[in-house]
């Protein structure tokens, strides 16, 4: 059955010629051109998911070493001390600790997130969600991974230049990160594999935004594209327009440092230099608020989509849960000066900030109430996917609600640069994305691979990862309310905060609990890769477009150009008997009473 | 209480000893509240819909979508909610607490004890103007990371960078005010000699606090400490009329001196400016803005050459 | 809505893929140009933070030569749109052939500028002025080699497709739509940095 699908879009694809269609291409023969120089959309996400995953590995380890010194002050690193800091007993320096944790956020944001959420579930989802062939550039595709490849190894080779790898921080604030404060190479670098990764991104941003617009199936209106793809949409709409900013940041600062410009050098007692610093931090933060919302939205829009598959039940307010992401695209970019509070910014713009950053808990509010409404009075599966999915609206809700505190100029001034803030941003863009990505990784896997995840290991690998996950992140927020600045080396030199310590082991401690149980997945995933049961057509028993086609999804993904008829969750109708969902693409067994929506008239063209 | 216990004002959150922090921890704990409200909620629906919801044999879900006006009003209700008591209820509180303290500056009237704070990789430079109200002059009284303040006095401070982006951050004194090059910031406090924990901690003895640098500022960042000590006002008095003798034994004129290197070492000692006083601040916009005439200008053409030239060059109004 | 299934053929189907492309290329011009917004914000804010622009000690930048490079653009740009709208080939050849001659004379313009302002002493490291001025032309020119590069690319495609007795070349619209938009931000450039 698949083979004859599979047949039918070749034949097809001859018959017309794919001259016509930038997205329609011939099935690659080759090795290269299948697996390593391929423009095929599902092949790009999963070579994005692995080098997203490598990096969050590394990323991860960074976290550990850490955790490490601010658990175990000066005491060697177990393992890696040996081999990195031999001349330091073991211990990590203080130089290394800066650029640990400065790789730790950059790798974690722009190389895993980044390439994760949007590179390989955007590559998967969107096509196959929508009812098209491929991107509608697929060659464009192809170089966004091969951007995001060169990005990887520029950044990669930081680690190995003389003088180590940035030290600033993620936030890379000049004039630390000029030569002033960088005099080696490692911060150029930096600045390098942030630009070239945002040429990736803003490919890849380009292709969705126009694949949506453009290749969507007959029939599929925007309102009846899964919620996922609004979140990618939407993402990718914001990451169009943002990430040129980050892009401009990092350009002024490669000049800067190499060409001797004086954007970011302002003069004092010892320099000379008529910039302003303050200026990259205007800039950094136009992209860097959208950012954050760049990587939960897509978080948002698949845990919609998951709780209401599992809670069997259309999702609640489908058209305010839209609305609501949009609205917060829109806010995202004017709450940016909330990172700024403290650097004396005129007080009107102060103000102007805090009003519109507290007005983004009213969206917020109704996707939460859309979430819970979902889930209310529905028929909830626990599967892998909606265990993590709940987790998000858990973990989701203490990261939104303890940003109260950091919006707000009156309380930012104690908690701005605090653990509080380290808390408040891994609940919302760590904790709650990663938690998003396990719970696409694990509802997607069977159709990306054809294998079925072991589902006792990944309720496992739930448990082990939420416990010590709230436990950390909740546990910084106290940390940084007894006024622990964040990026401290050692407290020790803060006497008010000595009494932290025993509370910072305990938060290490569980930091490593949180890394160990990370394992279960690595040997969940590689263990179902290989000798995993394998998956149905349609496992999870939803109406989404891509689990309508055999599995594993052939090369044309549809033999035939689907029309589309219902919305992404047309769950538990009372009108059908034999089974709780209705597909996208299969036409309601009675009409639906609901007006203001019409029906699709347009015939199947591709059926001719 | 034992001083012993409480040393340094630890706590969470730190031990506040000044007199605007109330408002501070005031709105965090309205905040708090409000937040416990809401996540309760939502962990409570959470928790009783995955009970009371769990797939059963034979039972089915609501199939409904939530367009109804009833879902609708639901989200309307919602919003407003947040919307009045959330938001505009800090946003409020907030600017209130601004507008009334945080922001509402010392005047002239008010006598304060003016400080200029140069901060640098990796210390802070504090420098006080001594008797002739004057910075960068002879009688100054300069400390390194060693701050010393009396009760009841509000503390004006201006605060600039030699290198890179630092924040001046006094946990106890609920102040974090950024110190970035090229442009001079300031902030406030004032410590009330009856404060119930200053009180706890041994006052009238002085009593020490940390300063710590709240912004990374390079690889020693976390080694940016210093002390703050409040003092009685005789004893702060008499600290000050000894700093100031101190200072002026040391000080040399660097336009005396022959030798180059050791002229311009000198005169880097001098890194004291024009203190801006920004004048009686406005109701409705404080100025906190410190930028703009001449602050940059200044900088970067005359304090190269002369310190006290490029003070002169900027342009501001004397201190005192 | 109208079925917007793939494959699709003849002169329909191009027509679907070219207006995918259009779309496609106005999405990344919207990218772009909020990176040349960021530069010119930049811009702003470094001028709005000293009393006097030029800063004391900086020397105002020529405006003649400039003001060359504003026409070749703005010439480049018009030639497009006589090509876009020429019927014969030869015709649309020479238009061709004149834009790719004016925006080629623009770089070369703008490299003489640089030469010019560098040779006089002024380097980037000068101060604020200098750096805007380097700083935004430089990205500017580095955004047009790129349009050059595609223009003489579709300048040899048409010649071929032209000895092959097609009559369409391929990506005329983009191309145009590309330098219009370039041209655009060195206008406002222009004005910004050299007039105003």
């Amino acid at each position: 059955m698949e083979h004859a699908g599979h047949g039918d879009a070749h034949g097809h694809d001859d018959a017309h010629g794919h001259d016509d269609d930038d997205h329609i291409h011939p099935e690659p023969t080759t090795f290269l051109s299948k697996y390593v120089f391929s423009v095929d959309h599902k092949v790009i996400a999963k070579q994005f998911l692995f080098a997203g995953l490598f990096w969050l590995a590394w990323g991860g380890v960074m976290a550990m070493v850490i955790r490490w010194q601010l658990g175990y002050p000066g005491r060697p690193v177990p393992v890696l001390g040996e081999f990195l800091w031999q001349e330091n007993g073991g211990a990590l320096p203080a130089y290394s600790y800066s650029s640990f944790f400065t790789m730790h956020g950059t790798i974690m944001i722009f190389f895993a997130i980044t390439p994760i959420m949007i590179g390989a579930f955007g590559n998967f989802c969107i096509p196959l969600m929508i009812g098209a062939r491929d991107m509608i550039f697929p060659k464009l595709n192809m170089y966004s991974f091969w951007a995001f490849f060169i990005a990887s190894i520029i950044m990669m080779t930081g680690f190995f230049v003389p003088g180590g790898h940035a030290a600033t921080g993620w936030t890379a604030y000049p004039t630390l990160s000029t030569t002033i404060g960088q005099p080696g190479h490692g911060m150029s670098l930096w600045a390098l594999g942030i630009f070239v990764s945002g040429a990736s991104t803003i490919m890849g941003a380009v292709n969705y935004i126009t694949t949506v617009i453009r290749l969507r199936a007959p029939g599929m209106g925007y309102f009846k594209l899964p919620l996922t793809v609004w979140g990618l949409w939407l993402t990718s709409i914001l990451n169009a327009l943002f990430v040129p900013v980050i892009g401009s940041a990092g350009l002024l600062l490669l000049m800067d440092r190499l060409f001797g410009t004086t954007f970011f050098i302002a003069g004092s007692s010892i320099i000379q230099g008529q910039g302003d610093p303050i200026l990259f931090q205007h800039l950094f933060w136009i992209f860097g608020h959208p950012e954050v919302y760049i990587l939960i939205l897509p978080a948002w829009g698949i845990i919609s989509d998951l709780l209401a598959f599992f809670a069997r039940k259309p999702a609640y307010g489908y058209k305010a849960t839209v609305f609501s992401m949009a609205a917060i695209c829109v806010l995202s970019v004017l709450v940016y000066g909330h990172h700024m509070f403290t650097t004396g910014m005129s007080p009107l713009l102060s103000q102007g900030f805090m009003t519109f950053t507290m007005l983004i808990s009213v969206p917020s509010a109704i996707l939460f109430l859309n979430w819970l409404a979902t889930i209310w009075k529905g028929s909830l599966h626990f599967t892998s996917p909606m265990l993590f999915s709940l987790g998000v609206v858990f973990v989701f809700g203490l990261g939104g609600l303890t940003g109260m505190y950091l919006g707000n100029i009156t309380t930012d001034i104690y908690l701005h640069d605090t653990y509080f803030v380290v808390g408040h941003f891994h609940f919302t863009m760590a904790a709650a994305v990663f938690l998003g990505s396990f719970a696409s990784i694990y509802f997607w896997f069977p159709k990306m691979f054809g294998k079925m995840m072991i589902t006792s290991l990944s309720k496992v690998h739930f448990w082990l990862t939420i416990v010590p996950l709230t436990y950390l992140f909740g546990a910084m927020h106290i940390v940084g309310y007894g006024g622990m600045s964040r990026r401290l080396f050692d407290l020790s030199r803060y006497e008010f905060l000595w009494h932290l310590q025993p509370l910072q082991t305990s938060i290490s401690i569980s930091a490593f609990l949180l890394g160990s149980a990370q394992f279960i997945f690595v040997f969940n995933f590689f263990y179902s890769l290989a000798y995993g049961k394998k998956a149905a057509q349609n496992p999870w028993a939803v109406g989404t477009l891509e689990w309508q086609i055999p599995t594993p999804v052939p090369h044309y993904n549809f033999a035939e150009i689907p029309l589309v008829y219902n919305g992404p969750h047309e769950m538990s109708r009372p009108d059908m008997t034999d089974r709780d969902w209705l597909a996208q693409d299969e036409p309601p067994p009675s009409t639906p009473a609901k007006r203001g929506e019409p029906e699709p008239t347009a015939e199947p063209v591709a059926a001719e | 209480m034992n001083p012993e216990e409480r040393g340094f004002g630890s706590g969470v959150p730190a031990l506040d000893v000044s007199e605007h922090g109330h408002h501070i921890d005031g709105l965090t704990n309205y905040i708090n509240i409000a937040n416990v409200i809401f996540f309760t909620l939502v962990v409570a629906i959470l928790v009783w819909a995955c009970v009371a919801y769990r797939a059963r044999r034979g039972a089915r879900a609501q199939y409904v979508h939530g367009t109804s006006k009833r879902d609708f009003l639901m989200a309307a209700v919602l919003g407003a909610v947040v919307f009045l008591g959330l938001d505009l209820a800090i946003v409020f509180q907030g600017s209130r607490a601004l507008e009334e303290s945080i922001w509402r500056y010392p005047t002239r009237a008010d006598n304060p004890l003016q400080i200029e704070i140069l901060a640098q990789q990796w210390a802070w430079n504090i420098r006080y103007p001594g008797p002739d109200g004057r910075f960068n002059t002879a009688d100054d009284a300069v400390t390194l990371n060693d701050l010393r303040i009396p009760v009841d006095r509000p503390v004006l401070f201006n605060l600039r960078s030699r290198d890179v982006i630092h924040s001046f951050n006094l946990p106890n004194f609920r102040v974090k005010v950024d110190a970035v090059p090229g442009i001079t910031t300031r902030g406030w406090f004032r410590v009330p000699s009856n404060d119930p924990d200053l009180l706890g901690m041994g006052f009238p003895r002085p009593v020490r606090f940390n300063i710590a640098c709240a912004q990374m500022c390079g690889w020693a960042h976390y080694a940016m400490s210093g002390y703050v000590t409040v003092y009685k006002t005789d004893e702060f008095e008499r600290w000050y009329a000894q700093a100031v003798i101190d200072g002026r034994l040391r000080y040399t004129d660097p336009r005396t001196m022959e030798d180059a290197d050791l002229r311009r070492r000198e005169e880097e000692q001098h890194w004291g400016w024009d203190f801006q006083d920004w004048g009686e601040p406005r109701p409705s916009e404080p100025a906190a803005q410190a930028r703009g005439e001449g602050a940059h200008g200044g900088d970067a053409a005359g304090e190269n050459e002369r310190p006290s030239e490029g003070a002169a060059a900027a342009g501001h109004e004397g201190g005192e | 809505m109208t079925p917007d299934v793939a494959p699709r053929r003849g002169r329909k189907g191009r027509r679907a893929r070219d207006m995918g492309r259009i779309v496609g290329l106005v999405v990344f011009l919207g990218s772009l140009g909020m990176l040349f917004l960021s530069l010119l914000f930049a811009y702003a804010i470094l001028r709005a933070s000293v009393p006097v622009w030029p800063p004391a000690g900086e020397e105002p930048l020529p405006v003649a030569q400039p003001f060359v490079s504003t026409l070749l653009i703005l010439a480049a740009s018009v030639s497009l749109h006589f090509a876009g709208r020429a019927k014969e080939m030869a015709k649309r050849m020479s238009w061709l052939g004149a834009a790719a001659a004016c925006a080629t004379a623009f770089l070369v313009a703008q490299g003489f500028l640089w030469w010019t302002v560098w040779s006089g002493g002024w380097v980037p490291s000068t101060g604020g002025y200098h750096s805007v001025f380097y700083g935004l032309t430089a990205i500017h020119a580095a955004h047009v080699v790129p349009g050059v590069v595609w223009l003489l690319v579709g300048l040899l495609r048409t010649w071929r497709a032209r000895s092959a007795g097609a009559s369409k070349m391929p990506s005329l619209a983009l191309v145009s739509i590309y330098s219009h938009f370039l041209a655009v931000v060195w206008v406002v450039m222009f004005v910004a940095v050299f007039l105003a």
